[in-house]
């Protein structure tokens, strides 16, 4: 079975629809959203739509900060950010913020688990920047494959034999074997809001039964979203992030 | 695991004899219902006294063979989970490895050429697979009856879009040490040029039927090669073709930087001794003295290495690019405008060679009936000598060819096929007169069939006009 695996969607509708029609050619039957489904976008109520039918279909969903954040739970979120989250709050209906608030932090499917930062302490949404944080995670479970966003780019973390987690730095469209002897941290990159200087969206399939994991990068209509934003009047910063994936 | 009992089965894999007992691994001959042929069953050595290495090897080899597709790997059949029952099945190849030459004593230089270039052509088909072998010695190539070279033993192999297992903490000198390159030795695993080494290492063995390096006993031993020189073929035989001895020191070179360019340039030169630079590498015919090693080790030394590509992307940057040249036709645009293409081919990459083929066919064959064989071989040979010198290409990088046949496509082709030819540079056919230059079907079949990008070329004074079988335009 192929798993799409995304996170960190940010109300971005268009980067979304890009990266489920690339998932949707490439075959995959089954999705996974690590969170993050809202802030900083213009379209925090489409793509709540969008993700819980995908659910309501058997997507499986986990929460993110920013999305706790509109919730109004912990401060997970600063600066330019809790802007976006109040605004998203005042544009969600009710039953969009019931959705959000069903989520739970962490999803555990057989040997997978999915979660929004890090398998250690997920409640407080720690950042996997490098092996070190990326063994943290990898100690704290014994799922074979955990799959996080939260970090905005991709990477793939592995814990050796010497028990020390090792980085690498995937190329896009190529699968990777990743057999489950070992443990795997996948980063699976943001759809919405890349940070790498790269501005096309990120997500990861994960072909179940070959044991391989697949880095995309998908082209999306970037100026649409990036016009939305500034329409809504959110930060313009926001906007010039999607242009220059910063 | 202890070794399996033979007439088990796994998987559906019956086992056969113990084909091979190693410190790693136990192969088995294995016969399946629904795999045909002659298959082979590696079982990897697991235990407390087993070294990580070589199940880090087994697991290199599980993930990196299923990504390779060709003659010059052995065919993926199978593998089990490492976790509960490993083991790796693939096809049995068939054939003698270069380790049965050493064996039986020291092979004549020509032979030593011709294995060297099947070995050669192997390993660049895994380089542009973007797979670094690293484990190249006579043992682990295999040439098959017809006439090919299979590497086998993944196990200190690298992909380059892979996660590298032996790049886990110090590992050290992955690799078999009396074969293997300086830069591996320090743990540099990312430069394709790095097999060519280990190819030069074992036609060495080949053609002395000594190893260039002595068996080191420990690592600092094994990076003497950085500045010791191998004793030179022709100061063990006088005979030893200087050509050959040229090839096989540079690609004993200490610095990547000085060995080919890539392993499939590699094959072309040891195909083509006519090609071959000749340097102060051919003519050694003494041991290098005290003075000669430290030179050596002066020059390696403090050698920075820059990044390198990906295997792929480095052989992308020292292509072969094949021009078909039609000298039979007059047309004088054509002519410069596939001057001015292949012009920019090599411009756009300094490491490139060229690789200029014209054909004689029977039409010249008939209109020329008093001309012999040879005096026509000679005069397109001069007219294709005389195209490529606006290049101003030194030798190394250029090679002429003239062949006679009634199938111009077929010899393209072939030839492209057979040399690893990365581009090939072709004029488009349009009517001249009552000719058509190498006629509309050689172009379509050539881009057809050819394993690799072909480029039409037209001359401006082409652009615009109809060709003759084109519809006419009708009227709205």
């Amino acid at each position: 079975m192929l798993v799409a695996i995304l996170s960190d969607i940010h109300a971005n509708r268009e980067a979304l629809d890009a990266c489920l029609r690339h998932a949707k050619e490439r075959g995959a039957e089954q999705y996974a959203f690590l969170g993050d489904l809202v802030g900083y976008g213009a379209d925090p109520g489409a793509v709540i739509d969008r993700v819980q039918e995908l659910a309501a279909a058997g997507a499986w969903v986990v929460v993110g900060n920013h999305d706790r954040g509109v919730l109004g739970e912990g401060d997970a979120t600063d600066g330019d950010a809790k802007v976006a989250v109040a605004w998203t709050r005042e544009v969600l209906s009710a039953s969009q913020h019931q959705f959000l608030d069903g989520l739970p932090l962490t999803a555990r499917v057989e040997r997978l688990l999915l979660v929004h930062s890090s398998a250690s302490k997920p409640h407080e949404f720690p950042y996997v920047r490098g092996s070190e944080a990326a063994r943290e995670s990898l100690k704290a479970t014994d799922a074979t494959h955990t799959f996080v966003g939260h970090m905005h780019e991709q990477r793939l973390y592995y814990l050796g034999a010497d028990a020390r987690a090792y980085t690498f730095v995937p190329t896009p469209g190529v699968a990777i074997p990743v057999a489950p002897h070992r443990r795997w941290l996948v980063v699976v990159g943001s759809v919405g809001q890349p940070r790498d200087r790269d501005n096309t969206a990120a997500y990861v399939t994960f072909d179940t039964s070959k044991r391989q994991v697949a880095f995309h990068r998908v082209p999306y209509d970037w100026e649409h979203a990036a016009a939305r934003i500034r329409k809504a009047g959110l930060p313009d910063f926001f906007a010039q992030r999607l242009e220059h994936g910063i | 695991m202890a070794a399996i009992t033979p007439g088990a089965t796994i998987d559906g894999f019956t086992i056969g004899a113990l084909s091979f007992s190693g410190g790693a691994a136990w192969l088995y001959s294995v016969t399946h219902p629904e795999h045909p042929g002659p298959l082979l069953m590696k079982v990897p050595r697991i235990g407390v006294d087993q070294p990580t290495e070589s199940l880090i090897g087994f697991e290199t080899e599980c993930m990196i063979l299923p990504s390779l597709q060709g003659v010059h790997a052995p065919r993926f059949i199978a593998a089990g989970p490492i976790d509960e029952v490993p083991y790796l099945v693939m096809e049995w190849v068939p054939g003698f490895s270069l380790g049965d030459y050493v064996k039986r004593g020291i092979v004549a230089p020509e032979r030593v050429a011709q294995l060297g270039s099947l070995g050669a052509r192997a390993a660049s088909s895994l380089h542009r697979q973007n797979v670094i072998h690293f484990d190249i010695k006579p043992d682990n190539v295999i040439i098959r009856p017809s006439d090919e070279a299979t590497l086998i033993d993944f196990g200190f192999s690298r992909h380059a879009h892979f996660p590298d297992l032996f790049s886990e903490g110090s590992r050290g000198a992955a690799g078999s040490w009396p074969y293997i390159s300086p830069e591996q030795l320090d743990g540099a695993r990312t430069d394709a040029r790095s097999d060519q080494f280990a190819i030069g290492a074992s036609l060495y063995e080949l053609a002395t039927g000594q190893l260039p390096f002595d068996i080191p006993h420990s690592l600092r031993e094994a990076r003497n090669r950085s500045w010791v020189e191998p004793t030179p073929p022709r100061a063990l035989d006088k005979d030893f073709p200087p050509w050959l001895q040229e090839v096989i020191l540079k690609c004993l070179e200490p610095d990547a930087e000085e060995r080919y360019a890539s392993c499939a340039q590699l094959a072309h030169v040891l195909s083509q001794p006519e090609s071959v630079e000749l340097t102060a590498r051919a003519e050694r015919v003494t041991s290098p003295g005290l003075f000669g090693q430290l030179r050596r080790g002066f020059h390696h030394y403090g050698k920075a290495r820059g990044p390198v590509r990906a295997p792929a992307r480095q052989i992308a940057a020292a292509p072969l690019i094949m021009v078909a040249v039609d000298t039979q036709v007059d047309d004088p645009g054509l002519l410069q405008a596939l001057g001015d293409a292949t012009q920019r081919a090599l411009l756009r990459s300094p490491e490139s060679r060229l690789a200029c083929v014209t054909v004689i066919t029977e039409r010249a064959t008939r209109e020329e009936p008093d001309s012999s064989e040879s005096e026509r071989y000679h005069e397109y040979r001069v007219r294709l000598h005389h195209w490529v010198r606006r290049f101003g290409l030194p030798e190394r990088r250029l090679s002429l060819h003239v062949f006679e046949t009634s199938d111009p496509s077929r010899i393209i082709v072939e030839f492209a096929r057979a040399n690893h030819v990365d581009v090939v540079l072709l004029g488009g056919s349009h009517e001249q007169g009552r000719r058509v230059s190498f006629g509309r079907t050689v172009m379509t079949r050539v881009a057809e069939e050819a394993p690799c990008s072909v480029h039409i070329i037209r001359p401006v004074e082409y652009q615009g006009q109809e060709t003759p079988e084109a519809p006419e335009a009708t009227e709205p």
